[in-house]
């Protein structure tokens, strides 16, 4: 019975959230008819499983509800906020009577039937009176829940995990078996790598158990701003895209607060009451968009309102009056940094406590929780235009790419998300300079702050003077939106995807550690927590005037300018590129590089990528360096014999257009350096991206068909199916063979085997791939 | 229980708390981490956190570099390594556990419970795991 009462309570819980979304948009446009028969059917179902469990209460209330959307549905009473309003709250008490029974706390006592009568009475008079009993009551208590968490899961999900499971027990038998007969090492391999694969499936399989749609949050979304708009008399819509990204369970819950946190402020600070709006040229109503992606192994949540933007004048003179920064520092700051003033502790630009914002946490505690789960946010805001806020998040918090870096006989790891960029003092020129106590490091112009992971750890002495720095490899490691420091380590052992467990209470009060990890032979490693270890040195308080003018001098040099890369290729040209679509810089060994025929890939992190630039004298080298390009989805490999420095050129030049095929050249410090035009670039080299849904295409069931034609088509990114019915997008037919059953009037191309000066127009030989696939596209192009 | 020795003097884990005895090698040490905790070490996969009794009880730490016994225990879902001098013997304690009728040092009046006769007449202190683990000093608040 209790299982079934858990399982009831989740189940209502969710519908209940779905219910919410639908009316909220139902109130926006009372015509939609079919979400008032689904937010009925919501109701319903909950008012039946009430019964069924025998808790009369909840049966009174979703019962009253059901009666009043039944009303709706019939037309004989119409729906306006009152009505809204009202059924909100019944769904509210219903949530409170919920959570109770979740927790076991003893039901709440307020009666229900002011809930009800405001239910039933028509006209707006009632309703009024209903609000103010409901809100207060679900804003006021939050119920702890309580521990025991259920999940639901796709059946499919939890088939394949149980089958994986299988498999790996008759590979782990087989295994033993090969072992118990003292097979050699190479027949072991084929179980082992059996093994392996399914293990990497399950763990697949796993993960996703523990993803869910980010929809989950975005349901409760439309009701929050809509109770918070009406509080503050505000008109606001919210959009929401890509609901359909999946994220932990767990960090779904941890960053529910902080996007809570955002929209408050959007709605409070950024949105202008409806007259101002109008005034400024705007739509009466703001809008609030949020927007998920995945990019690599993180999520990102874009919260953006068309508002005012940030007061960057009021941010200043609130951080000059809470002491942050002084007064010629502000006038100084630039706007970037302006805006990101807000997440400093202690800053609320309210002028008065509202009942929104102002209560509860800070923007600082918002990019605390963030950072404690390996996050990130950034803002940025245009005057008058609006506020972005960028929130990035990793995708599950128990495995995480991690590099495993060696100081002073330790090994410890750091999570690759922090890692920007591994420097080699052997091949780059790094120029390090001692203020103090605290030392500077410049790599490529921009300076920042330094540390030696021996000397933080107390594993070596501080030197004398601090004139030697000879940690041989340099970590740039992003702490912060637009934090960066240095990092001194002895060597990079490895990059391993680390399953992170957590650290005994006495090892994780000393605040130098997020986690521990096993690596492959067992041996238990750190996982270094990069921030808090940046902050107990102190680099950042202490250092913040260098900070401040190093990264004035940056900015005055992007306004001026765009950076570039120097570099040197093999054929001894030096070039630049546009630091912008520069990831990182990589060392390649040979045997990652492959060539095939004129073009060459190499392996990164896992996957090929198009190496560029690279010629046969390139070939005797032991190891090259080579560029890692992105465009924000496809990587691209330049290879270069020699890594220069940091650069700026004129913004105009960067961005005139090419005349030529060869790149723009310019003078940098009197010799000429060529652009690289890394637009053109992806143009050529990144792949096509797959079509979004694949096209099917269906085939005649021959043997030309089977060992020819499918592999070009699935090359060219189509599905092929057996027969031609309504379900295809395109037939071929074959020598005047069409596919069996064919019955759609989808577009059709005809191959012939005869010979190509013969064949009528219109019909491709079947050996002239340029031609079909030229009609391929074609057809695809019609279809979109 | 497990009675073991440490510092010379015999002492006694009630058995049930004792996940297993293990000998403890390939110490990973912890910078920065509180002086009784000597380090990290894995059995069959699980992290151990390793505890050196002898600092728990306000004793000068054992020479590093030797292998040494540690009985496993679990607290609040982590696992810990008690290390301790060396391991006599598991049995049922023969008598009842009596108040200690002496002071016997701060630190191991915070770990001690009470005395056991052993069989030998020896007897052993009777001391609490979870004592141990938050170290001579007690946690912050």
């Amino acid at each position: 019975m209790d299982d079934l009462l858990s399982e009831f309570i989740a189940e209502t819980r969710d519908m209940l959230r779905g219910c919410e979304e639908a009316l909220v948009s139902w109130e926006a446009d009372p015509a939609d008819r079919t979400r008032l028969d689904a937010i009925f059917r919501f109701v319903h179902t909950v008012k039946g499983n009430c019964g069924f469990f025998d808790l009369p209460r909840l049966a009174a209330l979703s019962h009253g509800a059901e009666d009043v959307l039944g009303q709706l549905r019939e037309g004989t009473r119409s729906a306006d906020a009152a009505v809204v309003t009202a059924v909100l709250g019944v769904i509210d008490r219903i949530m409170l009577i919920i959570d109770a029974l979740d927790s076991g706390a003893p039901l709440p006592n307020e009666p229900d039937e002011p809930l009800l009568t405001a239910l039933m009475a028509s006209g707006p008079v009632a309703a009024a009176t209903a609000s103010p009993t409901a809100c207060p009551a679900t804003l006021a208590q939050p119920v702890a829940r309580a521990a025991a968490r259920s999940i639901r899961l796709p059946v499919d999900l939890l088939d394949r995990v149980m089958s994986g499971v299988s498999d790996m027990v008759l590979a782990r038998n087989d295994l033993a078996r090969r072992l118990r007969e003292g097979h050699s090492a190479a027949e072991l391999d084929a179980p082992f790598e059996r093994l392996s694969g399914i293990l990497s499936d399950v763990r697949e399989a796993i993960t996703r158990m523990r993803m869910n749609r980010i929809d989950h949050l975005f349901q409760q979304l439309p009701r929050l701003v809509r109770d918070l708009a009406h509080e503050l008399g505000k008109e606001v819509r919210i959009v929401c895209h890509g609901g359909e990204v999946e994220l932990d369970r767990e960090i779904m819950d941890l960053i529910r607060d902080p996007v809570t946190h955002i929209l408050r402020n959007a709605i409070d600070h950024g949105i202008e009451p409806a007259g101002d709006r109008l005034a400024a040229g705007k739509p009466r109503a703001g809008t609030i968009v949020v927007e998920a992606s995945h990019a690599g192994n993180e999520v990102r949540l874009t919260i953006a309102d068309d508002g005012r933007g940030i007061d960057r004048a009021k941010v200043a003179r609130k951080a000059v009056d809470a002491g942050l920064i002084d007064a010629d520092e502000a006038s100084r700051a630039d706007p970037r940094r302006c805006a990101e003033l807000i997440f400093a502790a202690g800053l609320s630009t309210a002028d008065a406590v509202s009942a929104v914002s102002g209560r509860g946490v800070g923007m600082d505690v918002v990019r605390a929780n963030l950072e404690r789960i390996g996050g990130a946010i950034s803002v940025t805001s245009r005057d008058g235009a609006g506020t972005t806020f960028q929130l990035r998040v990793p995708l599950t918090l128990c495995i995480v790419p991690g590099i495993v870096v060696r100081t002073a006989a330790l090994s410890f790891a750091v999570p690759q998300a922090h890692v920007v960029e591994i420097v080699r003092r052997r091949s780059v020129q790094l120029d390090d300079a001692v203020v103090g106590t605290a030392r500077l490091i410049a790599i490529r112009g921009e300076r920042m702050p330094y540390l030696d992971l021996a000397q933080v750890m107390g594993l070596a002495p501080a030197e004398e003077g601090g004139c030697a720095m000879a940690a041989p490899v340099v970590l740039v490691l992003q702490t912060g939106a637009d934090q960066r420091c240095a990092i001194g380590v002895e060597r990079i052992c490895d990059y391993e995807d680390l399953v992170v467990k957590p650290l005994a209470p006495a090892v994780m009060q000393t605040g130098y550690y997020a986690g521990l990890t096993l690596l492959d032979d067992g041996q238990p490693i750190l996982l270094l927590d990069v921030r808090s270890i940046m902050e107990r040195a102190g680099v950042f308080g202490r250092d913040a005037a260098p900070q401040a003018h190093a990264a004035d001098e940056g900015s005055d040099a992007e306004d001026h300018g765009e950076p570039v890369l120097l570099f040197t290729g093999f054929d001894g040209v030096e070039r630049a590129v546009p630091f912008a679509a520069v990831e990182r810089i990589v060392a390649l060994a040979p045997e990652a590089i492959t060539r095939n025929g004129t073009s060459a890939f190499a392996a990164l992190d896992g996957v090929p990528v198009t190496l560029l630039g690279l010629d046969d004298a390139a070939i005797s080298h032991c190891a090259i360096h080579a560029i890692s390009l992105s465009d924000g989805g496809t990587r691209l490999l330049l290879a270069a014999a020699a890594i220069g420095e940091r650069a700026v050129v004129a913004a105009d030049m960067l961005h005139a257009p090419a005349s030529d095929d060869e790149a723009r050249v310019f003078l940098i410090a009197e010799r000429a350096c060529r652009l690289v035009d890394v637009h053109r670039l992806f143009a050529e080299h990144a792949p096509a991206a797959r079509p979004s849904r694949a096209m099917v295409c269906a085939v005649p069931d021959d043997d030309w068909a089977k060992r020819m034609l499918v592999p070009l088509l699935r090359a060219a990114g189509w599905a092929v199916a057996p027969s031609g019915d309504g379900s295809v997008d395109l037939v071929i037919s074959i020598d005047g063979r069409a596919p069996d059953g064919t019955t759609t009037s989808a577009p059709r191309i005809a191959l012939s085997s005869a010979d190509a000066a013969t064949l009528p127009p219109g019909v491709v030989h079947r050996y002239d791939r340029d031609r079909l696939l030229a009609a391929l596209a074609a057809v695809r192009q019609a279809a979109a | 229980m497990l009675f073991a020795e440490i510092a010379g003097t015999r002492v006694a884990i009630p058995a049930a708390e004792v996940r297993s005895v293990i000998l403890a090698d390939n110490l990973v040490p912890v910078p920065h981490a509180p002086p009784h905790v000597a380090g990290l070490t894995t059995v069959r996969s699980q992290a151990l956190t390793v505890i050196d009794c002898r600092v728990s009880l306000g004793e000068p730490a054992a020479a590093a570099g030797s292998e040494r016994w540690a009985a496993v225990v679990a607290r609040d879902s982590h696992l810990y390594a008690l290390l301790v001098d060396r391991v006599d013997d598991v049995r049922a304690a023969s008598t009842e556990i009596r108040p200690v009728p002496i002071g016997y040092g701060a630190a191991w009046q915070r770990a001690g419970r009470g005395l056991l006769g052993g069989e030998d007449d020896r007897p052993a202190l009777v001391i609490d795991a979870a004592a141990l683990i938050d170290g001579p000093a007690p946690p912050a608040a």
